[in-house]
């Protein structure tokens, strides 16, 4: 394959992994609960993980892949924490 | 040599497909379950799977520190995403999200009620 349809297919994916980060943001906004929004920020960041790892792939810099690593573990954390206080009411003891 | 170049750049597009397809199915999911636990069966499963065929992509088309890096980030998003999921859960059968009509039993009821007994503040907190 040329080089021309590997960077078209890493556009494609580019922008629709973004779309599907928009939609994990529109039910954080509308979601019917606290638990759904606490799921889709989990997915939506790890969405946003994956696409700028194909963003730096896309500009040939390894600029964006710590960046992403760093997001996927801070949406651990995030998840982690945001659900022991959904759960208990208090994060720590 | 240029077939095989060929071959290994054809799986990295079509695990790029494929992990689009997986992702669009999981947050299709997030909309479309009737209740939160089915909302996260079906969301955590697919995302997680299109992501790492996402990630997967990289390694067939991009540099090796590209796909270095990128196994880094897959496999800490299989360690990290079921865990997540699994707290998540928890925290929603503990404050007791309500659960659809096509239930047909949940075999950790009686926990959640000697968890209430026990408790000695309420759970809702909202």
């Amino acid at each position: 394959m040329t080089p021309e349809t590997i960077q078209l297919a890493l556009d494609v994916s580019f922008w629709s992994c973004l779309v599907l980060v928009s939609a994990c943001m529109g039910i954080v906004t509308l979601g019917p609960g606290n638990i759904d929004r606490l799921v889709a920020t989990d997915f939506g960041l790890v969405l946003i993980a994956v696409d700028l790892a194909l963003f730096s792939a896309r500009e040939q810099t390894t600029f964006y892949m710590d960046a992403a690593l760093l997001i996927a573990i801070l949406s651990f954390l995030v998840t982690v924490v945001v659900a022991r206080q959904l759960e208990t009411g208090r994060v720590f003891y | 040599m240029s077939w095989l170049a060929w071959i290994r750049d054809l799986v990295g597009v079509l695990l790029l497909g494929g992990g689009l397809f997986f992702a669009t199915l999981g947050v299709f999911g997030l909309y479309r379950m009737p209740d939160v636990y089915t909302r996260m069966h079906g969301g955590s499963k697919a995302v997680t799977l299109g992501a790492s065929m996402l990630l997967l992509a990289l390694v067939f088309l991009a540099p090796l520190p590209f796909g270095l890096r990128a196994v880094a980030i897959l496999a800490f998003v299989f360690l990290t995403t079921p865990v997540a999921t699994f707290v998540a859960a928890r925290a929603a059968h503990r404050r007791r999200e309500p659960m659809t009509e096509h239930t047909i039993c949940d075999e950790l009821e009686e926990f959640r009620h000697a968890d209430r007994d026990e408790e000695k503040e309420p759970y809702q907190v909202d």
